[in-house]
């Protein structure tokens, strides 16, 4: 497995994460991912532990339910089930501008280059691809575009506001 | 007009860089089909029956005439010929070679056009009414609403892999030419006496296979909030439609299934979280993008032309396209005319491209550069002085182009059908050829009087029949073509879904039974009572008896 910063476009500094079936055995070193099921019912035993743990849940998990495990782990992982299937981008979405979630988000699955800028911009930094190629793929695309007029849930300009010379001012205030 | 800046410019440049890579790995073999598909769908290219084709977006059906000629010349250089308007107020191109596209593309770019989110299952070319600007009891130009919306949709990160396609129109007067109650998202501007300028928003109104009126979600949204709305709506959508069959993962289903409370109970939820943070940008950019559409300055004139009235006494023929083709505009000595691509026994939206030049020179010359599609499609020129009505007029005549039936029996809506589309189960265009070419002959198009019938070639309903007043579906019944035939349907602000009348007919039958409908409604109407409200006044019996017999 292949991984790739979607921002600073290498994936040599990225932690490789093992993932784990629920009823696997725990490695005595490495970092891990489990599911909601598996870190609700073993928190006490899998937090405690010294290696980085992180949460894989499925693009149609619920932000607030995620929500008393933000702060706890090391990364939130959102498996594409199928590259068609948007919804992992609604919860990277969520997980960014309803939780706050300040923390890594990497996306896996069978996901496509086409993914690269849309998964960037709803929040998600890094992923995980199954060949150099992908790798290669995902790094074209990003570079190829420079401009979006959506929010970017980072300090990246809209054309909104490089348009309008300011950054953008809540309507309630 | 709207004028693009230099960054609409370059989200169209990349978006073309982008496809042109996938086109060069496809074609050396990098992409597979399936790959491929998803990636070309997005960016307007559709396989069909024999080839290619490409689905160029016209935002809101407003061209100027540089874009009109832009779009014949790439139907001389790069298809043969034509081009075919649609019911979503784009041009399709049916011909055109896979490697030509990217080059089209950037000769669409070059007169600020596209082809991004003609397909695919993200929110597609935003619609609205193809009068706005001109027409008399409009609220506001719905215009610029859309290419606010154009612009929030393009590239949308969260929203571009949806679990279905996403229409979304936007009608500015109380006469609806735009369908809002058939759309995913259908906005109705208003005015409200506290809150100021805003949208009735109906979600989860469709055709295809189940059909509905779409509900009113919220009957108020004020203009500054907007795109905050539509994001709680598409939000709500995206996570809980349906992915696990095609055929229900619409927005209407879930609207349905949810029940209209319950779903607009969750966006309300979202909406509420969403509008202490919403941008405020929308509203400052919405005076920018009125500031950047061409809008015309109309001339002082009174609102009678002794020229073009003694025209009117002079020549018949003139004078019938007028009373049909021509309705009132906002402006005194204005009018607006309708270009019908409906010739008797043609093909419905069909255009050539010496056509689409001319229609552009007319534009150019003397409709204050404004050409508009409709979604009926046809054309319009939406600003014409009522003096250069005649001028208008024989020129249209010399070009084909002057068939007078708005609305009328032979202003036939149909889908490309079996003649061009994998999904048909039944051929389309030559059902409306031969309807058109009957009631031609009979001549009795003006004592019908407006009468909508639409044709779709399968379930997908693209051609629109539930909302025809009469609607013919094609249906495969053990390998042959079948129509079943619908009746009392409406698109317009009184939406209504029609019913079918019982079994149906072969190809030739249809077109009998279709004669046999209107001979019913005139035998029973009342004065000046049209179609649709003939029926909806006696119901389905009168005209079943007629189509099949007392039981």
């Amino acid at each position: 497995m292949e991984r790739l910063d979607l921002r600073k476009l290498t994936g040599a500094h990225l932690k490789p994460y093992r993932q784990m079936d629920d009823d696997a055995p725990m490695p005595e070193e490495g970092a891990v991912l489990v599911s909601l099921e598996r870190l609700t019912a073993e928190s006490e035993t899998l937090l405690a532990h010294n290696y980085p743990v992180g949460l894989l849940v499925p693009g149609q998990a619920k932000a607030a339910d995620l929500a008393p495990w933000l702060d706890k782990v090391a990364l939130i992982a959102i498996r594409f089930e199928k590259f068609s299937d948007g919804r992992g981008f609604s919860l990277a979405h969520r997980l960014r501008d309803e939780q706050g979630f300040g923390g890594e988000i990497r996306a896996t699955g069978h996901l496509i280059a086409d993914h690269a800028e849309f998964l960037l911009r709803s929040g998600v930094t890094s992923v995980e691809l199954s060949d150099p190629l992908a790798v290669d793929h995902f790094i074209k695309r990003l570079k190829l575009y420079s401009l979006w007029y959506q929010d970017t849930l980072d300090a990246r300009p809209t054309i909104l506001e490089l348009r309008h010379g300011r950054t953008r001012k809540r309507l309630a205030s | 007009m709207y004028r693009y800046d230099d960054y609409d410019q370059t989200i169209v440049r990349q978006r073309i860089n982008d496809f042109r890579d996938a086109v060069e790995r496809r074609l050396s073999g990098h992409l597979s089909e399936e790959e491929f598909k998803l990636i070309r769908q997005m960016n307007g290219v559709y396989l069909q029956l024999h080839a290619y084709m490409l689905r160029v977006a016209v935002p809101y059906g407003s061209l100027d005439s540089r874009q009109m000629h832009k779009l014949a010349h790439i139907a001389r250089t790069y298809d043969k010929g034509y081009g075919h308007f649609t019911t979503r107020q784009n041009i399709q191109y049916n011909w055109p070679a896979l490697r030509d596209m990217p080059d089209i593309l950037e000769e669409l770019a070059a007169v600020d056009m596209h082809a991004i989110q003609t397909s695919g299952n993200l929110i597609r070319n935003v619609t609205a009414d193809p009068y706005a600007g001109a027409a008399a009891e409009e609220l506001a130009d719905p215009r610029p609403y859309a290419e606010l919306i154009r612009q929030w949709s393009t590239l949308h990160p969260e929203f571009s892999f949806l679990p279905r396609k996403f229409k979304i129109a936007v009608n500015a007067s109380a006469t609806d030419r735009a369908a809002v109650k058939f759309h995913d998202i259908g906005l109705q501007l208003k005015n409200d006496p506290q809150q100021g300028r805003g949208f009735s928003v109906v979600v989860g109104g469709g055709m295809g296979r189940t059909p509905f009126v779409g509900p009113i979600l919220r009957d108020f949204v004020p203009e500054a909030q907007i795109l905050t709305y539509l994001e709680a709506v598409l939000r709500s959508y995206n996570e809980l439609g349906r992915r696990d069959n095609a055929f229900k993962a619409r927005i209407k289903i879930l609207v349905h299934e949810l029940g209209k409370e319950a779903f607009s109970e969750m966006v309300e939820q979202e909406f509420a979280r969403l509008l202490p943070t919403a941008d405020d940008l929308p509203t400052v950019e919405l005076a920018r993008i009125r500031s950047q559409f061409i809008t015309p300055t109309f001339d002082q004139l009174p609102d009678q032309d002794a020229d073009y009235e003694q025209a009117l006494k002079t020549d018949d023929a003139f004078a019938h396209w007028v009373a049909v083709n021509v309705v009132p505009h906002k402006q005194p000595g204005y009018a607006i005319a309708n270009i019908s691509l409906k010739p008797y026994g043609g093909i419905p939206g069909d255009i050539s491209a010496d056509q689409m030049d001319l229609v552009a020179d007319l534009a150019q010359t003397v409709g204050h550069d404004e050409i508009r599609a409709t979604h009926a499609q046809n054309l319009v020129l939406p600003h014409v002085r009522k003096r250069d009505l005649y001028t208008v007029w024989q020129a249209l005549d010399k070009a084909g182009l002057a068939t007078a039936n708005l609305d009328r029996a032979s202003d036939i809506i149909a889908c490309p059908g079996l003649d061009y589309c994998v999904l048909a189960n039944a051929r389309s265009i030559p059902i409306a050829q031969e309807i058109s070419k009957r009631f031609a002959a009979k001549g009795r198009e003006d004592l019908i009087g407006e009468l909508k019938i639409k044709i779709s070639g399968c379930i997908n309903a693209c051609g629109h029949h539930h909302a025809g007043h009469i609607g013919i579906l094609g249906v495969d019944r053990k390998g042959e073509e079948m129509y079943q035939l619908t009746l009392g349907g409406s698109g317009a602000e009184d939406a209504s879904i029609g019913q079918i009348t019982g079994r149906g007919f072969d190809e030739a039958g249809i077109v009998d039974a279709v004669d046999t409908v209107v001979d019913t409604y005139l035998g029973q109407r009342k004065t000046d009572e049209t179609f649709l409200e003939t029926y909806r006044r006696l119901g389905p019996a009168p005209f079943k008896e007629a189509l099949y017999g007392t039981a």
